[in-house]
């Protein structure tokens, strides 16, 4: 802090704080000193209060009810959207694998399949499989990290 | 030697739209509760964290793009960024500067895009509690408010801030520096340009 003694070109907003209650103690008493000797300062401290008689009296309107409606909406649509596209996928999904199980063992339990299809059959499951796990991996480290760039701190 | 006039006899410490210490403690605690809520789950959580501060952030997006439309889009969406990015806050952080930084990133965006802020006047006059008659008439006022909402836009973006957290958001020297992240010594000096500006220009035009 600087000393106890005001000095006009360095401590000039010390008078809006003086005015506001934030001056700390040592601060405040040097500008209740500078005051009762400086008439240019009282008269400052005049302009400025007169000013914030008129701050005083104004006030934000309150927010419009059809605001909140609409935050409230588009937070439960994301809500709601989220959970569609859950369902959906995995929906899909199961609906997915059981059709291509079928199709397999179909193949896989007909007599006239040859063993080089059985193994390539097998090989597709497999390489799919390692397929799908490596997509998920890759998808859940760029969420991680997506949500940093999404906040400027 | 004269002594300073009265009214200047000491520090304004009850002005009007000061937050209550003990409300603003309170407060932290309650958001602390419903983030870790949200954290574990419960969607009621994040909107008891809505409810308590959307009309304070609507406060921060008027101020920073000027009109109720972009603050009510610029609102939305960072309640949705905050959404996506609770699961990151530091927990027993205060949860103010927090999303104050979000409302402004999104606000500040809004007003990039569409330049729709002219004509509004989103401020109304306090009936004076005090008793003493108010001096201006009902023209007269709509004048002034609408003259002392234009120079607010006028300020430059680090002045209007500061102006908008402390008259209209009611927020102490020491929360707004932690909302803005600036030192102390810099809330003060910008609330200080900023009203000799505001008073320059509104006396300049003939208002009292
Ligand atoms: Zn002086």
């Amino acid at each position: 802090m600087t000393g106890s003694v005001f000095d006009h070109e360095r401590d000039a907003a010390w008078l809006s704080a003086f005015a506001d209650g934030e001056l700390d103690d040592q601060q405040e008493a040097a500008v209740k000193a500078h005051l009762a000797v400086c008439a240019a300062c009282r008269e400052e401290m005049v302009g400025l209060s007169r000013f914030d008689l008129v701050m005083a009296s104004l006030r934000l309107k309150e927010a419009p009810p059809e605001a909140w409606e609409a935050i409230e909406a588009r937070l439960s649509h994301r809500a709601a959207r989220r959970a569609g596209w859950l369902l959906l996928t995995a929906g899909a999904a199961a609906t997915f694998a059981w059709g291509a199980w079928l199709g397999v063992a179909a193949l896989l339990g007909a007599s006239g399949t040859p063993w080089w299809v059985k193994a390539a059959i097998l090989a597709a499951c497999v390489g799919g499989l390692l397929l799908l796990v490596s997509a998920l991996r890759e998808r859940l480290y760029a969420r991680r990290r997506s949500r940093y760039e999404d906040i400027v701190r | 030697m004269t002594a300073p006039p009265p009214e200047h006899d000491g520090p304004n410490r009850s002005a009007p739209g000061r937050v209550d210490e003990r409300l603003a403690a309170q407060e932290r605690q309650l958001d602390g509760r419903d983030i870790e809520r949200f954290l574990a789950g419960d969607q009621a959580g994040f909107e008891a964290l809505v409810r308590r501060h959307w009309r304070r952030a609507y406060g921060i997006a008027l101020g920073l793009t000027g009109s109720g439309d972009d603050a009510m889009d610029a609102t939305q969406k960072a309640f949705l960024r905050v959404w996506k990015a609770l699961p990151d806050f530091r927990c027993g952080e205060p949860f103010f500067p927090w999303l104050y930084r979000i409302v402004r990133n999104c606000a500040l965006n809004q007003r990039r895009d569409e330049k729709r802020h002219r004509g509004e006047m989103p401020l109304e006059w306090v009936d004076r509690d005090d008793g003493r008659p108010n001096a201006l008439d009902v023209a007269e006022r709509v004048e002034l408010g609408g003259r002392v909402w234009e120079e607010i836009q006028r300020l430059p973006l680090e002045q209007r801030e500061v102006v908008m957290l402390f008259y209209f958001q009611g927020l102490k020297y020491r929360e707004i520096a932690a909302a803005l992240d600036i030192p102390l010594g810099t809330v003060m000096s910008r609330l200080h340009a900023a009203r000799l500006r505001l008073r320059d220009r509104l006396t300049s035009g003939g208002a009292r």
